[in-house]
């Protein structure tokens, strides 16, 4: 395996993965293990129980890890490099004409008839991310804490999720 | 409308800037578990609430630019806030700190991360990530839903999305094509919507 087919994989990945998240994984098993068989089914499956341990999108800490696997620090860099690739492009050429798409009817419309979209995916993320984890008194009194904390805007979002993180600790 | 610090001359304050755009996204990266959608909360709170860099309207639009852009959602919402706010070099920097978190550990630990990570103090630390990230996210659900009171139409959207996920289980892209679909058809004509600037 070249580098320069693992930054090529990584970035068709990249550029397929509309959605994001767990839809992408797939998509990465596909071309990883089928394709190029690059990493054994049971690999993989160890990559994505990483993948939800570590912080951020779990789509690029799945290229991070599978290219870590394959070539090191630089099958790391090169794959997580290549997985963002498209889509910074791609926003980054939306976000340039985004005063000419504000001034457009057509989107502002989009915008607003997306709203209650983003408010269920929320709502989702939020039931996706309550299954993950086993509910008892403890973590019910840390979703409570964490709640009145920035109702009440007593600390900042960060403060509140280390302190949640501590709280689980201690418990 | 909000001025654009990347215009700045370089100096303490210009600095100062890149610092805190780097710090923002580099500690959204690190303590947002479970990725995707989870990691909104944060970046809302932190770009709109607590620093007002974009207004939410924005915001929004950057939401719909990053769900409609293939790649993972809260990186191209990093680079649309980076974008915005610092230029392209802005879009490095916040797209960088972002994903550094997560490569350092990924990098450093490797294949050792599993047991690392199934160590009982560190997955208690991380069950309390966890529930504070669900406290984040009803807390800013609860901000964000209000606005959908009184507004049917945006309620049954609302709805419909949820029960696709949740219930039918379908793909998360068929169902977001889909209420973006809905949503759009049943939103107010844009003759009409000048006067409900407070929408969104």
């Amino acid at each position: 395996m070249n580098p320069l087919e693992l930054f090529l994989v990584f970035m068709k990945v990249g550029l397929f993965s509309f959605g994001g998240g767990y839809a992408v994984i797939p998509l990465i098993a596909a071309e990883v293990v089928y394709h190029h068989r690059w990493l054994t089914a049971s690999h993989f499956a160890d990559l994505i129980a990483i993948s939800q341990l570590t912080p951020g999108p779990i789509m690029i800490n799945t290229a991070t890890f599978a290219g870590w696997q394959l070539d090191g620090v630089l099958g790391a860099f090169l794959a997580t490099f290549a997985v963002i690739l498209p889509g910074a492009i791609l926003v980054l050429g939306f976000t340039h004409c985004y005063e000419r798409f504000q001034a457009n009817s057509l989107f502002r419309r989009l915008t607003e008839g997306f709203y209650p979209v983003v408010v269920a995916l929320l709502a989702a993320a939020a039931v996706f991310v309550g299954e993950s984890i086993d509910f008892s008194w403890e973590t019910l009194v840390i979703v409570l804490i964490s709640w009145i904390c920035l109702a009440k805007k007593w600390l900042s979002p960060v403060w509140v999720l280390l302190g949640a993180a501590f709280l689980g600790w201690l418990l | 409308m909000l001025g654009s610090p990347h215009k700045k001359k370089p100096g303490p304050e210009a600095l100062r800037f890149w610092l805190e755009l780097f710090w923002i996204f580099f500690k959204i990266g690190a303590l947002t578990l479970g990725g995707g959608y989870a990691m909104i909360p944060l970046i809302y709170q932190e770009v709109v609430e607590c620093r007002q860099w974009l207004e939410k309207k924005t915001f929004f639009s950057g939401l719909v630019i990053a769900q409609a852009i293939p790649g993972a959602n809260a990186v191209n919402i990093a680079s649309f806030v980076g974008y915005r706010r610092g230029g392209l070099f802005g879009a490095v920097v916040a797209v960088v700190a972002c994903v550094l978190p997560s490569f350092l550990i990924i990098c450093a630990l490797g294949s050792a991360f599993v047991k690392f990570a199934s160590h009982p103090s560190v997955s208690g630390a991380f069950e309390g990530l966890r529930a504070g990230i669900i406290g984040l996210l009803v807390y800013v659900l609860g901000d964000w839903g209000r606005q959908l009171l009184g507004k049917p139409k945006g309620l049954l959207v609302f709805c419909l999305t949820l029960f696709g996920i949740l219930v039918l289980k379908w793909h998360p892209i068929l169902v977001i094509v889909l209420g973006g679909i809905l949503g759009f058809l049943l939103s107010p004509l844009p003759e009409e919507d000048q006067e409900e600037e407070d929408l969104v």
